[in-house]
């Protein structure tokens, strides 16, 4: 078990998402940061689906009530156990009783906490996510709040499962994407969605061009975005259709609304261009005032970054299970 | 005396709270006044600080396997540790990548205080590779010598 101490509102236990009820109204929620929770969960050998907790207000308190091993990605926030430092993006046993204090980061702006065998929450619609605009999954369907005990699944440290003390190599690191903007700035790659040609030549420039600030309108639902407004003249509202988190609408006010992970299923508004998936971590870790850049890419450019993030993934788990045979040879011999 | 022994020399002062020193050895004369100099009846008589002074105890913290040595971790500024820290058992000096994606962690394996990093962040090195040095004094050894000196 694990006792919350101290959380502000919009913290919520999240797996990677509720999907295939999209058609019936229900968005797919899940973690804002997907490579951060699946990376938590390879670190403890879960599957990177098991749920955990996603950290948006700080500072951030538990207790646990049992012994447990713990991974904490996502934007460091120079995580405590019992006042002791831990590593970011690093496996950690925990002791029955031990307090983890997280702060707020100051570069990125969510973390995750996984624990080995994942919170157990009930499963609803395929997913532990929490959906908080339908108040339905994760832990009563709502933020998480001070004296809430959340049960873990498998708990335990269980040395002769799985060896605790390995880290990941961050995926700032490990899948750069630094093309040359503005010093501070948030780069993300774009390819043009369905009604990207009808905007002007000028109004296209404009969108690739421009820095877009993350307005303090921002959520797990949309970044409202603020900058010079793009021309909207003779853009007319279309019947609407399915959306996608990172589906970029372009509203009346010419000022670009991004769909994230608690996206509306359905709108209206002309869309301009899509985040590609394997950047949608970069954008769920630029926080609020942050200017985002967009850098046009091709389909093919988007699979092939989807691919790599892939490999991380795959990369991680396989070189963690090896180690973790190794260790597990060493100790039988 | 080497310029490095110079530099733990004037640390132990410090840890120490000695404000003055001096020494003589084999025609060497040497003598530190720390800053905030105290009245001078606190002046320490060298021929007492040589034969207390506790000889410096150094152990090595080897890497335990072959990778990528980092003093830092990459979502963070300052390096896991840097000279004059006292570090417990347990605590992480360093990093280790032993494969294209996974740290492991550089501990300490006794308690003392980093005297020096051995190897250079970036650096790819060998399991056995020296990559700390640890002056692992009991901290009692400081305590006496400053009990020892200031009964003067």
């Amino acid at each position: 078990m694990i006792e919350v101490l101290a959380s502000g509102a919009l913290n919520t236990v999240q797996d990677l998402g509720r999907f295939g009820y999209r058609k019936i109204g229900v968005s797919v929620a899940g973690t804002m940061d997907k490579l951060a929770l699946a990376a938590g969960n390879l670190l403890l050998g879960n599957d990177r689906n098991s749920a955990g907790i996603e950290i948006n207000i700080f500072p951030f308190r538990v207790r646990f009530l049992g012994d447990a091993g713990i991974v904490i990605t996502g934007a460091d926030c120079a995580a405590e156990l019992d006042g002791a430092s831990l590593l970011p993006w690093w496996a950690t046993p925990v002791s029955s009783g031990q307090v983890l204090m997280l702060s707020a980061p100051t570069q990125g702006c969510r973390a995750y906490l996984t624990v080995r065998g994942g919170i157990n929450v009930p499963v609803v619609l395929n997913s532990r996510s929490t959906d908080l605009k339908a108040k339905f999954g994760g832990h009563d369907g709502r933020s998480l709040r001070k004296g809430d005990r959340l049960a873990v699944l498998n708990p335990g440290t269980d040395s002769n499962g799985w060896e605790f003390d390995y880290g990941v190599e961050p995926p700032n690191v490990a899948l750069p994407f630094n093309p040359r903007t503005a010093e501070g700035t948030v780069a993300v790659r774009v390819i043009p969605a369905a009604e990207y040609e009808n905007f002007s030549e000028h109004g296209q420039a404009k969108f690739w061009s421009s820095l877009w600030r993350i307005t303090p309108y921002s959520n797990r639902q949309g970044y409202r975005l603020a900058g010079t407004a793009l021309p909207t003249e003779g853009q007319v509202e279309l019947l609407s259709h399915g959306l996608v988190p990172g589906t970029i609408q372009v509203p009346p006010s010419g000022q670009p609304i991004i769909q994230m992970s608690d996206a509306n299923t359905s709108g209206g508004y002309p869309k301009i261009g899509t985040v590609i998936e394997a950047d949608m971590w970069r954008l769920a870790q630029a926080g609020l005032g942050k200017s985002l850049q967009f850098v046009q890419v091709s389909v093919e450019d988007a699979i092939a970054a989807l691919v790599a993030e892939r490999a991380w993934l795959h990369k991680i788990e396989a070189d963690l299970a090896s180690l973790q045979a190794t260790s597990k040879n060493a100790s039988t011999k | 005396m080497k310029l490095l022994d110079l530099n733990t020399l004037i640390q132990w002062l410090k840890d120490a709270d000695i404000h003055t020193f001096e020494l003589e050895e084999r025609g060497l004369s040497l003598r530190i006044a720390m800053q905030q100099l105290q009245p001078e009846g606190h002046r320490i008589n060298a021929s007492l600080l040589t034969t207390n002074l506790p000889k410096r105890r150094l152990h090595l913290v080897v890497a335990d396997a072959k990778g990528i040595f980092l003093t830092v971790h990459s979502l963070r500024a300052a390096p896991l540790v840097a000279s004059g820290d006292a570090v417990a058992v347990g605590d992480v000096l360093g990093l280790l990548k032993i494969t294209d994606v996974v740290y492991k962690a550089v501990r300490a394996n006794r308690q003392g205080r980093v005297v020096r990093t051995l190897a250079g962040n970036g650096q790819q090195i060998e399991a056995g590779t020296p990559l700390f040095e640890l002056d692992i004094r009991k901290s009692s050894d400081l305590t006496s010598l400053r009990n020892k000196t200031w009964k003067k």
